[in-house]
């Protein structure tokens, strides 16, 4: 599959890993692809985003911001689910003490399914663009899709919307080709 | 923005929309939980049958879940 990527884009997933091990996570996650995409200064990824009004310095603001509240596959809306019948997430995770459990014992860390599937998915939405490779602006658009709530969210507190993205990155790329 | 317990009172509980979200967040929370204390308990070096003793479950089936974590 990584042979249609471009270098830039595979450079892109290697980095996730470095930021997944220097935040000692257990797995790439998908808001590690996403820090990944929005560290490479420049890029079409960061381009399109920045032409929406989510410069790479407001989202890594939004991405940090939300880092500690975030627990593998949980976001706001699994708070709020949870507080309708008497949960506090926030206290749960404050009482277990995570992350002093969660560092690797070894080895690097491995790719989370998720962040396995929004690379899957930037193949398909590479071949709805009818493009012939997978650049930052595929991976970019394949993390949007795989519906990760720190991704969302960031972007949802942006208001960079799916459609707005996805149009963004068509026309980016028919200007840039 | 709205904050947690607005949605809380806004939204009953007797809503199975609402129930269902819940139960769907408590499921995500179940396994976080679990990888986090199984975790654990291997850095503390429980054996796969103690943990699997402590869960109810068998050593396999907890062995099979989490042994690449």
């Amino acid at each position: 599959m990584f042979e249609r990527f471009t270098k830039r884009a595979r450079r892109s997933v290697e980095q996730a890993v470095e930021v997944a091990v220097g935040l000692r996570a257990t797995h790439v996650r998908p808001e590690h692809l996403f820090v990944a995409l929005v560290d490479d200064a420049d890029n079409l990824a960061v381009r399109v985003l920045a032409a929406l009004g989510a410069p790479p310095e407001r989202l890594r603001e939004e991405l940090e911001r939300r880092r500690s509240r975030y627990v593998d596959g949980l976001g706001d809306e699994d708070a709020e689910a949870l507080a309708t019948i008497g949960i506090d997430l926030h206290e749960v995770l404050r009482r277990v003490g995570r992350g002093s459990g969660e560092s690797r014992k070894r080895g690097r860390p491995r790719f989370s399914r998720e962040s396995k599937k929004a690379l899957e998915l930037s193949l398909r939405e590479a071949i709805a663009l009818r493009h012939n490779y997978i650049g930052t602006e595929h991976i970019l658009l394949g993390l949007v899709r795989g519906g990760d709530p720190a991704v969302r969210d960031t972007l949802a507190a942006l208001d960079v919307s799916t459609a707005d993205l996805r149009a963004a990155v068509a026309d980016a790329v028919r200007k840039a080709g | 923005m709205t904050t947690e317990s607005d949605l809380a009172t806004a939204a009953s509980a007797s809503d199975p929309r609402t129930g269902l979200r819940a139960v769907r967040a408590l499921r995500r929370l179940l396994e976080e939980l679990e990888r986090t204390q199984v975790r654990r308990a291997r850095a503390e070096g429980w054996s796969w049958q103690e943990i699997g003793e402590a869960l109810e479950v068998s050593r396999q089936a907890v062995h099979k879940k989490y042994r690449r974590d």
